[in-house]
Order: C-alpha cells, then sequence, then structure tokens
C-alpha cells in the first residue's frame, strides 16, 4: 500500500504540479484511481469503471457543449436506452460540465465501490473531494431539464448504474459465477503435494487456508474463486460480432472475441505439442533463477540495450521459442539513438536479479494497485502532465484545453480498457488454462519425461536440463532426512516465501524441489485468481500502449523517454531489494507494454505462449477501441453499423499499405449511395457515389494519400455509415 | 406510458438513495444486553416480536438457549427494559432454549409465547426436555400451561410456526424436531447420523381446538423424519389457506425440504415436494416469505451453508418452484470478511422487507459460524433493484461478523422504516484472535423520506392476530403483497404488523384483507404514513376519505352498459387522467386529457361485453390528487 501510493507520489513530483491544477475529468479518474487501490484487485471489474466513469465523464462535456455525440445519453447499448431530452446550454459551460461530471463521477464511485473493503477510506475520499470543490452531495434531484447540471450528473449515473445492472457483468450479484466451476480441486498452497489435478491442462484454484466443516470435512477457505470467467458476455465498447465465437462448455455459453486457438496441452497425442507445453513452463521455472541480485549477471537496461521489439516478425522453426531468450528478456536490442534528442541513450548497468524483481513488482498490479487498466491510465497521467508533452489529438493541430484532452483520452483508453478485458477474460474463461504453479508442480510431481532408464519416469513429467532441472540425488541436500525426495525433480529457481522471515530477508536463487516451486509473487496472492491463456496483462498493456501511440500521434513517451526510479532497498515489498537503485526506462509506450509482458514471466504466472496471443490481441483491440471511439468526436452521430443497410457496407482492407488498393463494397442496389472520405482533421478528400462502382466496389487507389486515419462515411438517404480508415 | 415513466423514476429514486449507511446499531443505546448462550453448539437462537402489554410499542422475546430468555420491553423511547425475571416464565431453569413463536392461542386479547427447548441440562446430567408454553395473564405476567394444553411431548425442537390450518380462528402449531435423541455427546463434532440416537426426528403439528392442542401429525399425512430446522405456514397456491413448508438440515442424507399443501376443508395434507420442486437436499436452516417481483404470489429464501436457494413462484403456471439465486443476484457461497479474506457463508435468519420503502422487497441474510468452530461470517443485505438483488455490505450498517442465528424484522421506533433485530450465539470456546463476537444486535433504520402504510389486523373469526391473513396494497399500479408471520426466519417470528414501503405515493388507493378461514375486507383511498388497525367485518379507513371521493359521481352502480362518471369539481386543467382497473391493478381502460377530460358533463363509456362480473375501480388522477371508485359490473 504505502509503495503504492509512493509510486503515485513519485508520478506527482515529477509532473511538478499539484492536482489542484489539473482538469476536473483529472481529479476524478485520480480519485477512481485511489478507489480501486483500496478495492479488490480485480482487472476485469476495474476496466469496466473505468471505462464507464470516463465515457460518462465525456457525455457531461459533449452535452454541455457543441461539438461531439453522446456516448450513453440519447443512446442504445445492448437492449438498454439511455432516454435523453437535449438540454439548453447555460452560459457558462464550463462551470456546468464541471458540476455534472463531478456528481455523475460522485454517485459512480460510490455506487461501484459501497461494498469495497475500503469503503470508508473512498467516500472521505470523495466527500472531500466534492465539499473542495463546493458541491453538496446530498443535492440528488435528477430532474435535468430545466434543472441544474447536477441533476443530469445524478440521472446519468442512475442510467449508467441501471445499465451496468444488465450488462452482463453480473454486478448485481457482485459480479460472481453464474455458470462456469472449475474441474480441478484446490492446491492447497500449505501442502505442497499436489495430487488434486484432474486434468493439469487447466486451471487450479488455490487454496490458501482450511476449516472443518459441520460434518468434520477439512474445507478449504480463502479459496478464490476464478475472476470473470463469463466476463465474454459483458456489453463491449467496439468489439466486432465478426470477431466474436460463442460456445457451449458444459451448458455454459462462452462468448469469445479474437479466439486465438487451443494453446499446448500436456498430454497431447501430438507429442511435439506435449514438449512445447513442458518447454513453456519449464521456461517460467528457469526465468525465476535470474531473481538473485548477486548471481554476477549485469544487464544495461536503457532503451540503448532494451526494447524496440517487433511482435509481428515471422517465427521460425522453434516458434515463439526464438522470442524469448534462456538468458532472460526477449530479441529486442534497443535502439541507437533517442529519436527526440538524436543522442544515443545513456547505458544503465544493473544486476539482472535487481531488474527481474523490480519488474516483476512494478507490473504486479495485484493487491492495493489499480489493477492493469488503471496502470495505463497512471501512465497516460505521467504523460499528460511531461512538460514536453503537447496536448494534440493525433500529435496535430492545435493544442487541446486540457480537460478535452483529458476527457477525450480516457474515453478511448477506457473503451480499450474495457475491450481488453473483455476479450482476454472471455478467452481465459473458454481454455480455462493451467497456471505455471499448478503445472510445473504437477509435472514435477509427475517426475521426469526425458528418459525412460532414469528413475522416476513418466511421460507428464518435467524434461531435464543441465543446471536447470535434475533428480535429487541421495547426497543432496535436498534429499531429505530419510532420503524421501530422492529421485525427485529439483529445479533452480527463486527459493520462495519460506526462506523470507522478514521484509529484509531476501530468498535468493538455489535448487528447490520442484513440487514446491513458487512464483515471485506475494504469499498471499501467489498466482491471481484465474486462467493463464492468454495473459490479461499482455492484453491490457498492448491495447493501451496502442491506444497512446495512435493518440499522441507518436510512438515514443515526451522526450523519447520514460522512467520510473525504484529506490536501492526500498522498492521491493516481500524481500529486500533492490541491491542498487533501478530506473525502469522506455522510449516507446510499445516498451513499456513489452517489458509488462515479460514480467509476468519472471514474476512466475504466464508461460510465453499466454504472451504473444495477448500482445497480439491487444495491438487489435487497441486499434479498434481507438477508431470505435473517435467516431463519437464528430458532431453529427455517425452510423453505429447495426442496422441491416449499414451491415451491407464493408471497407477493407484495413489499415491499407498506402499504395495499395482500398475497397468499399455496396449492396445491390446503389441508387442514392454517396460516399466521401475525409482526413481526420475534417478536409474532405474525395467525393464521388456508387454509381460510378464496379459489381458493387468502389475502389481506391491510395497511392495519392498521405499516412494517417481517414474518415470514409457512406450515406444512404438518412442512413450513414462511416469507418477509420488508416493508411500506412 | 404514464405509469412507466412513473415507475422508471421511482427506480432511480432508490438508486440515488445509496448516500448513508442504511443502518445504525443502537444495541447499547437501546438497554440490550443479550447473547444466546449455545450448548455445545450449533444449535439455537431465535427471537419473536410481541406486544405483550398491548401498548403499540412492539417488545422482543430472545431465547437465551443454555442461559437465561429476555423478554424485552419496549418502553417507547428508543430503549428496552429486560422484564423476564418478573414477568414469571418459571419452568426455565436449565432448560437450554431454541426458537421462540407467538400467537393468541386461547383468544383473549392477550399474546402467549411458545418457546421450543432440546433438553435439560443439570450438571453433567443430560434430558429431554418439553417445550414450554407461556399463557399471558394480561398483568405482566406469564403462566406456564404447557401441560394443560397438551404440548409436553419430550422433543428435540428447533423451529416453530404458528397457523391456523381449518379456518377456526385458533391457531394451529407445527413444531419441527432434529434429532431422535441426543444425550447430549460432544465428542468429535456435532453433526447428524441418519441412524441411531442421532437419527432425524418426527415433527410435531398440532391443532388448537380451542383451549387444548391435539397432536394429528399422522392425520395429516405429516409422517416424515427429518434434521428439522422448522417451518412456515404459508399459502403459496392462493388458494386461501395455510400451506406448510417444512426445512430441514442434511436434506441430502435424510430427508430434504418438504412442501405440505393444505387440502382444506378435509383435515390433511398432500406432500407436493417432488412436484413443486421444493424438495432441495440442503443444509436448509431458515425461510424468508416475500413477493419480491409483485406477481401477487409469494416467493421463498431457504437459507444455507454456501449458496441459498430463492425459490421463485410459478403463479398459475403448472411448473415447479424455480431456484433463480443466481440469477437475482442473491447466492453468495463465499463472503468477503472486513479483513478481506473470503469465507464459506453460513446462513440463518433470513427476512424480505422493504427497508427502503421503495415498494419491492429487500432481503436481509444474518450468517453466523457454525460454532464452536469461529470464521467471521457477515450478515448480508440484499437491496432489490428492478427485480435484481444487489449487496450493500460494509457501507450499510448490517455487515456484523459475530455468530448470527435468528433475525426478525419491526419497526420498534415506529417511524415507519423496518429495524432489524438479530441474535448471536456466545462463542463456545475461549476465543483466542478472532475477533469481537457481539451479542443480540438491534439496527435500527436510519430512514428516508418516503412514505409508508402500516396495517395490524384485529381477528373477529381469524386469528386474533391476523396470522397467515394475507394484505394486499394496490398503489401506482403495483400490488404489495404480505401474509402475517406465524414464525419463519430461522427459529424466529417477524411482527405481525405488516408494513408496507410506499416510495412517493400520497395515497394507497386500495387495500384488501384476505383473512385466512374466509373473507375478504376492502378499503379504498388510505392516507399514507399511517398505522391502520383493521377489525374484521368492520369498515375502516374508508370514512376519512368521503369527503374527497363525494367529489365523482359513478353511476348506474351496478352497472350493465354504459358507465357514467361525473368528475365534478376537480381541477382538469392539469392534464387528468382516467383509468379503470380490475381488483387485481390490472388497467383495462385508460383515458388521459388536458382539455376535455369532464368538461362537457359526465364522461360516459360504454362497458365491453367481454369484461367479465365483478368488482371494478376507476381511478381519477390529476397533479393534485388520486380518487378512487368502486363500481360493480353486472
Amino acid at each position: 500500500m504505502g509503495i503504492r501510493v509512493f509510486i503515485f507520489i513519485t508520478f506527482l513530483l515529477a509532473s511538478r504540479e499539484c492536482l489542484g491544477d489539473h482538469s476536473i475529468a483529472r481529479r476524478w479518474n485520480e480519485a477512481l484511481l485511489q478507489a480501486i487501490r483500496n478495492d479488490f484487485a480485480r482487472p476485469t471489474v476495474h476496466a469496466r469503471n473505468l471505462f464507464h466513469l470516463s465515457a460518462g465523464m465525456y457525455d457531461t462535456w459533449v452535452v454541455y457543449g457543441s461539438h461531439g455525440s453522446p456516448y450513453f445519453l440519447g443512446e442504445q447499448h445492448g437492449e438498454y436506452s439511455f432516454p435523453y431530452e437535449k438540454i439548453t446550454l447555460p452560459k457558462d459551460v464550463k462551470v456546468a460540465r464541471e458540476e455534472a461530471l463531478s456528481y455523475y463521477c460522485y454517485r459512480m464511485i460510490r455506487f461501484r465501490f459501497r461494498n469495497s473493503p475500503g469503503w470508508e477510506k473512498t467516500f472521505q475520499l470523495i466527500d472531500n473531494l466534492m465539499d473542495e470543490l463546493g458541491y453538496d452531495p446530498q443535492f440528488t434531484s435528477e430532474i435535468y431539464v430545466e434543472g441544474r447540471p447536477a441533476a443530469l450528473g445524478n440521472y446519468l449515473a442512475a442510467k449508467v448504474i441501471e445499465f451496468g445492472l444488465q450488462d452482463g457483468s453480473n454486478e448485481g450479484g457482485s459480479y460472481q459465477n453464474l455458470e462456469y466451476a472449475p474441474i480441478n480441486e484446490p492446491m492447497v498452497l500449505r501442502n505442497p503435494v499436489i495430487p488434486e489435478i484432474v486434468n493439469p491442462n487447466r486451471w487450479q484454484p488455490l487454496a490458501f487456508d482450511t476449516f472443518i466443516d459441520q460434518n468434520g470435512n477439512v474445507m478449504t477457505a480463502g479459496t478464490p474463486p476464478f475472476l470473470s470467467p463469463e466476463w465474454g458476455r459483458v456489453i463491449p465498447f467496439s468489439l466486432n460480432e465478426e470477431d466474436l465465437n460463442i460456445y457451449q462448455v458444459n451448458g455454459m455459453e462462452c462468448l469469445v472475441y479474437h479466439d486465438p486457438g487451443e494453446p499446448f496441452f500436456l498430454n497431447s497425442e501430438n507429442e511435439s505439442i506435449s514438449s512445447a507445453f513442458k518447454r513453456n513452463f519449464t521456461l517460467v521455472a528457469n526465468w525465476s533463477s535470474h531473481l538473485d541480485p548477486s548471481d554476477g549477471v549485469i544487464w544495461d537496461i536503457s532503451p540503448g540495450a532494451m526494447g524496440n521489439f517487433d511482435i509481428h516478425r515471422t517465427l521460425g522453426n522453434d516458434g515463439l521459442f526464438e522470442l524469448y531468450l534462456d538468458q532472460g528478456g526477449d530479441v529486442g536490442t534497443g535502439y541507437s539513438l533517442n529519436p527526440k534528442t538524436n543522442q544515443p541513450y545513456e547505458p544503465q548497468l544493473v544486476p539482472r536479479g535487481d531488474y527481474t524483481r523490480v519488474l516483476a513488482e512494478f507490473w504486479a498490479d495485484g493487491p492495493s494497485s489499480e489493477t492493469p487498466p488503471g496502470h495505463w491510465f497512471s501512465l497516460l497521467n505521467y504523460v499528460n502532465d511531461h512538460p514536453l508533452f503537447e496536448k494534440k489529438f493525433l500529435g496535430k493541430g492545435e493544442v487541446l484545453d486540457p480537460l478535452e484532452w483529458d476527457i477525450k483520452s480516457y474515453f478511448l483508453l477506457g473503451g480499450a480498457m474495457h475491450d481488453a478485458a473483455i476479450t482476454a477474460w472471455g478467452i481465459k474463461g473458454y481454455y480455462d488454462y493451467v497456471r505455471p504453479i499448478s503445472a510445473i508442480r504437477y509435472m514435477s510431481y509427475m517426475g521426469q519425461s526425458s528418459d525412460e532408464t532414469l528413475p522416476n519416469y513418466h511421460p507428464e513429467g518435467m524434461e531435464l536440463m543441465d543446471g536447470m532441472v535434475e533428480l535429487v540425488e541421495p547426497s543432496d541436500p535436498l534429499s531429505g532426512p530419510e532420503g524421501e525426495n530422492v529421485g525427485k525433480i529439483k529445479l533452480l529457481a527463486w527459493k520462495g516465501h519460506e526462506y523470507i522471515e522478514t521484509a529484509e530477508d531476501q530468498a535468493g536463487v538455489g535448487w528447490v524441489l520442484g513440487e514446491e516451486w513458487w512464483p515471485y509473487q506475494r504469499p498471499t496472492f501467489v498466482t491471481p485468481p484465474f486462467a493463464g491463456y492468454v495473459s490479461g496483462h499482455s492484453t491490457f498493456s498492448r491495447a493501451a500502449a496502442k491506444v497512446m501511440t495512435l493518440l499522441t500521434g507518436d510512438e515514443y513517451f515526451p522526450g523519447g523517454i520514460a522512467e520510473f526510479v525504484a529506490g536501492k532497498n526500498e522498492y521491493l515489498v516481500f524481500e529486500e531489494g533492490p541491491s542498487v537503485d533501478v530506473v525502469l526506462q522506455w522510449a516507446r509506450y510499445y516498451d513499456a507494454a513489452d517489458q509488462c509482458s515479460l514480467s509476468r514471466i519472471w514474476g512466475g504466472i504466464h508461460p510465453p505462449q499466454d504472451d504473444l496471443p495477448a500482445r497480439l490481441i491487444g495491438e487489435t483491440v487497441g486499434a479498434e477501441a481507438f477508431n470505435f471511439g473517435v467516431r463519437y468526436f464528430e458532431d453529427v452521430i455517425l452510423g453505429t453499423n447495426d442496422d441491416e443497410w449499414g451491415q451491407s457496407v464493408s471497407f477493407f482492407p484495413n489499415p491499407v499499405v498506402k499504395g495499395d488498393e482500398l475497397y468499399l463494397r455496396f449492396p445491390t442496389d446503389r441508387q442514392d449511395i454517396d460516399v466521401s472520405i475525409w482526413t481526420i482533421g475534417g478536409a474532405l478528400v474525395y467525393e464521388g457515389n456508387a454509381l460510378t462502382s464496379q459489381n458493387q466496389k468502389l475502389i481506391f487507389d491510395t497511392a495519392s494519400f498521405r499516412s494517417g486515419i481517414y474518415v470514409v462515411k457512406v450515406t444512404h438517404k438518412l442512413d450513414m455509415v462511416a469507418k477509420l480508415i488508416r493508411v500506412e | 406510458m404514464r405509469r412507466i415513466a412513473f415507475i422508471v423514476i421511482f427506480i432511480f429514486a432508490c438508486i440515488t438513495s445509496f448516500s448513508q449507511s442504511r443502518f445504525a446499531d443502537v444495541t447499547e443505546t437501546a438497554g440490550i444486553d443479550h447473547y444466546f448462550q449455545v450448548f455445545q453448539g450449533i444449535f439455537g437462537g431465535g427471537a419473536a416480536v410481541l406486544d405483550f402489554d398491548n401498548d403499540g410499542w412492539e417488545d422482543v422475546f430472545i431465547t437465551g438457549g443454555a442461559g437465561k430468555d429476555a423478554l424485552y420491553k419496549n418502553n417507547g423511547d428508543g430503549t428496552f427494559s429486560n422484564v423476564i425475571d418478573e414477568a414469571g416464565f418459571s419452568g426455565l431453569e436449565n432448560i437450554v432454549t431454541q426458537g421462540v413463536v407467538c400467537a393468541d392461542v386461547n383468544r383473549d386479547g392477550r399474546i402467549d409465547i411458545f418457546i421450543t427447548t432440546i433438553a435439560k441440562v443439570e450438571g453433567d446430567k443430560f434430558t429431554a426436555s418439553a417445550n414450554f408454553l407461556f399463557i399471558n395473564d394480561g398483568n405482566g405476567k406469564f403462566t406456564d400451561r404447557t401441560r394443560s394444553y397438551g404440548l409436553d411431548q419430550l422433543s428435540f425442537s428447533t423451529g416453530a410456526a404458528f397457523g391456523d390450518l381449518n379456518g377456526d380462528g385458533y391457531p394451529d402449531l407445527y413444531v419441527s424436531n432434529f434429532f431422535n435423541r441426543f444425550d447430549g455427546r460432544f465428542d468429535e463434532y456435532i453433526g447428524a447420523i441418519p441412524e441411531g440416537d442421532r437419527a432425524p426426528a418426527h415433527d410435531l403439528l398440532y391443532i388448537n381446538s380451542g383451549g387444548n392442542f391435539i397432536e394429528v401429525s399422522e392425520s395429516y399425512g405429516l409422517t416424515h423424519t427429518g434434521f428439522g430446522f422448522g417451518g412456515v405456514f404459508t399459502d403459496y397456491d392462493n388458494d386461501g389457506d395455510m400451506d406448510l413448508i417444512i426445512i430441514n438440515d442434511f436434506g441430502y442424507m435424510a430427508t430434504p425440504n418438504l412442501l405440505y399443501r393444505n387440502e382444506f376443508p378435509q383435515s390433511t395434507f398432500t406432500d407436493v415436494s417432488k412436484l413443486s420442486g421444493f424438495d432441495l437436499g440442503i443444509n436448509a436452516m431458515g425461510v424468508g416469505i416475500g413477493d419480491y417481483d409483485m406477481d401477487g404470489y409469494m416467493d421463498y429464501f431457504i437459507s444455507n451453508i454456501s449458496s441459498s436457494p430463492f425459490l421463485i413462484n410459478p403463479g398459475k403456471n403448472n411448473a415447479p418452484f424455480d431456484n433463480r439465486t443466481r440469477q437475482l443476484g442473491t447466492s453468495y457461497p463465499l463472503i468477503y470478511t472486513a479483513e478481506g479474506e473470503m469465507v464459506s457463508t453460513i446462513s440463518w435468519g433470513t427476512n424480505f422487507f422493504d427497508y427502503d420503502n421503495d415498494m419491492d422487497l429487500d432481503l436481509f441474510i444474518a450468517n453466523g459460524s457454525l460454532n464452536p468452530s469461529i470464521v467471521p461470517n457477515p450478515n448480508l443485505l440484499l437491496e432489490n433493484m428492478n427485480r435484481q438483488f444487489v449487496l450493500n455490505g460494509p457501507s450499510s450498517g448490517i455487515y456484523d461478523e459475530s455468530i448470527g442465528r435468528g433475525s426478525v424484522t419491526f419497526d420498534f421506533d415506529n417511524d415507519g422504516y423496518l429495524d432489524l433485530l438479530v441474535v448471536n450465539q456466545s462463542p463456545y470456546q475461549e476465543l483466542n484472535s478472532e475477533g469481537d463476537m457481539k451479542g443480540v444486535r438491534l439496527y435500527r433504520n436510519l430512514g428516508g423520506d418516503k412514505n409508508w402504510l402500516k396495517v395490524k389486523l384485529s381477528g373477529e373469526a381469524a386469528d386474533k392476530n391476523g396470522i397467515g391473513s394475507r394484505i394486499e396494497v394496490y398503489v401506482g399500479g403495483n400490488k404489495l403483497i404480505r401474509e402475517i408471520d406465524g414464525g419463519s426466519s430461522h427459529l424466529s417470528q417477524n411482527s405481525t404488523i405488516a408494513h408496507f414501503g410506499l416510495e412517493k405515493f400520497a395515497k394507497v388507493d386500495s387495500l384488501i384483507v384476505r383473512w385466512i378461514g374466509g373473507t375478504d375486507q376492502i378499503l379504498y383511498d388510505l392516507e399514507v404514513n399511517q398505522l391502520i388497525e383493521i377489525k374484521q367485518g368492520v369498515i375502516t379507513g374508508l370514512t376519512r376519505n368521503f369527503p374527497i371521493t363525494s367529489k365523482v359521481l359513478v353511476y348506474p352502480n351496478p352497472v350493465t352498459q354504459t358507465l357514467s362518471v361525473d368528475i365534478g369539481e376537480i381541477n382538469k386543467n392539469n392534464g387528468a387522467t382516467l383509468e379503470i382497473y380490475t381488483q387485481t391493478g390490472q388497467v383495462i381502460y385508460r383515458l388521459q386529457s388536458t382539455d376535455h377530460l369532464g368538461r362537457k358533463g359526465p364522461i360516459q363509456w360504454q362497458i365491453p361485453s367481454s369484461m367479465p362480473s365483478g368488482i371494478y375501480f376507476i381511478r381519477i388522477k390529476t397533479r393534485t390528487e388520486v380518487i378512487t371508485k368502486k363500481f360493480v359490473k353486472n
């Protein structure tokens, strides 16, 4: 907790501003982030909270202004309509916006965090904020027509709350699962033998405690259920039905967007698939042996030596293992120059064991954190506060006023985070895939699968690897007083919490029994309570990095670098460290996202195959959410593509590479169809009609187009379909 | 349309009312200091709401288990005094009491008390005990009349319920038993064993023949054995008689829950448990009764270990009850403690009540550890928001983690908002670091600015307190129903005064009492924010409103073809609406106008020939008043 607040303050100090100078949207966003830190670590729930708060803020900005279309008010999402009667604009729009926005956020946070363990702190915080802003929380009227802007805020909150009670999240039932049930019995963490696994390819709950029930049975307690396996059902922001698969699993309907296909399974008939499974999880165990600052391995962790990794590269025979190195990290080799300064990045040499441990904690986003989607809001705020940063939408045109910038950027990032959560958790719920703690302990418990002539052979066992995965010999210190561990699997790994008594201790790296392997996580957390495939961190991070790249029109952080300082022997939470100051540095938003993804491997909770597909999905989701969201900034409500006519118009490919042809396909009847193409800045670059098309297709040569985003509008009488096309 | 608009606005109103904790723990200031002292573990702890001194302030009797019972007299100033020592109650020394229910068993106008017990314990000696019936002498004292009323069977009894099975005005009695025999061993654990000493027990069903109870379980077909935790008399099929729901612990090892349909006027039950889907084999602990979706049929919440079923009444449909607890948001197999730990939920007391007076029924669930094993187990308050329940947890003021058992609702301070009392057990063993296990808790509802109506029944042919009778309130196009409680929740009994939250409605259009035993009584146009006492057969309430209703003339009455409505002096320039609706609140005709309504003489309405004969209502609504008139179609 203290550490998180510390980070938060560091960000603020870096900006050399105090919150009072920030826009009203920023102040409520910070309040929300704090409310999230006071709540359970639920990435899905908070991605939705961040989105609903951001979208509602956006609506209060739109209705008290003259630009853009509201997201909620007057619109329908799913089955739910938000009735709205247009208001007459008050004289002072700025004051009205601030008031409506504040009441909206106040009501929303009050409702959404009423059952939070830190509800008192959160209520206090937002009561104080209302007080400071001069608003009376007791004003509860929702009669906004000819009423106060506060009433509009209250009304909007009431509608969004009501919407949220039927949007598929089961918020009414405290987001509990309606149908999902794990097929594996919980692993009792204290008794480190794990014969409970029915299917080693499937997720296993973790039991932190046990108790005796009424009938004398030993029951697990403190066993967190799978968080949000049914989250694919939630009404998304921009996700498209074309990208949706619906599967039936034991009577449970799984909605999966951007289905990446099956992960590797153990005991597959295809030996190479089983082997890939083993290799994935063995890599996680191996990387946990990097978590010792005293092993003499020193890395340059500056952007001069790290990052600049291309996730779209073609993979060879070794598949994704070509990207993840045995000694840790990926194949990215950094940047020769900072493009903003044209100077090389200054090297930063630190022990690998410090870097990796700091990473694991910085990106943990577990208990008492703002969770991964919130973390990216913090990074966005960090960028917004950067002295070199100019608030130009898409990096072009005029500098926006801080409120407009904050409103729009939160709306787009919120939408992307919400969609990332729905996508990643839809996949998690459907594949229900095992976590490293279960897979590694299970395979180790089974034995070794390398050599039938060696002891303890089992086809589902670990593959032996000299210096990394070996069998316990009789002379081994791990053999046990009675030699009971002889022949078992031992791993070179981070040694786990039993070696830490006080926060000044350090577990270090050494040989441990594989069936007692621990991920580098807090002992009260161990592994997030949901399936691994695909990584939520990677989906969120890549999507957010994509949004920030598009939003700022720049892949690079302001000044070509962003930093976070983890102080020597201060930063780490459950063990001593780091042994030196470690400064996390990123050149591009993607570098931060990639680093976040890798941190989950060192943290022992994701193998590579959870990661890479998630990054690719995140990138798509981020781009789609962005493109979908910016439509709302237009002054007319654009077609929402959900009417039949709109469905029959298609645009492809998108993005289109400059010089390639862009196709528009129309319905059979081509009468009265007009087509226009606009720059995102509003300049008309093409105008025509469908009668000029051939075979219901209109083909553009994009050679004359400059790279960037274009709005293609197709109108048919009063209908309009618009799509953002990116020319690259 | 207009009605829908109204409903929508009210939903908003309830949503935004999350501005503060809804309940305040006033136990200490109210002078309540009581624990249920558990005997060995698990069993017991109930409360019954009663007005034993007929002073208009509801009192509460709370069992004490191995300790002393308590009778808390409501002083009317927010405090209570325990008068158990002055009030008689002799013979309870060394008795381990469990639950309590009250009724006027001898119809003398004074409420009597029935207490269930599991045993008598003296030193190491453990002997079976009878339950206790205490007759109210009217001078603040109670006398043990168990034997003379024929209730002195030895039994290991948990819950009980009063209800008039045969419509004779005398409350009959169901008593739920757990073990066949139990000799007070506390070896490895207290649990159920399907055979031997700890085999499940037969239950008891007594017909009150006017001063004497006759055990009739066999002739009524009540022959099951089960690990009973109580039962409720309720009219699940709206046929005007008391059916019986029985809930059993360890239903998966022995007899599951049961639903017996009363075949009145025959003196027998039919077991419809399977047919109705009521036969859940669970660890049932208690029952809450309420029509959560306002469809005119009672729904039932059965408290349990882990997820508790919420059984939706199929109504007229020939379908079994549907357990929709997950979909409705009332299933909490696990719950977070204040420390943020996740624990298995163990639910006992449960009550439907409209705590925020927004017209729909909310749900309270009292949770508690099994005891002696103690895990903090916070209570649940679930608010009905448009038929979806949402948890109001720590910020609601009732998130107590003590060892909860029975729970009751009543309006102890007569402010029109229902308060809550939860019976908590004392920990059987010394606690080390398991936190503060509190005794009985009284939670005062902090109220709000919404309207309400309370109804107290005074039976003539029916039970003196109207136990089992049903009250229907019609307001804003909604029908709200309540049954007068003769024992429910866990080993407990709620107030026998029915409470209706009325949102911001200024009038109740009509109120129907369906007296158990047959007769109906209808009242129109009632003022809100009042307690009305309805004496069976005597029209009350109407006179108060005659001056207003007289402005509207409806004729001829009864009518055959054309109905004339003269709305006379009503200010109709503000947009008046005329509605004609059925007894069940269904609107069959609506006329809405800003100008023409009634301006050119009486409104003429041609009655459709298809309209069935019977009683109908006309409602004229303007911005300032609502007037309801009744007419009969021949």
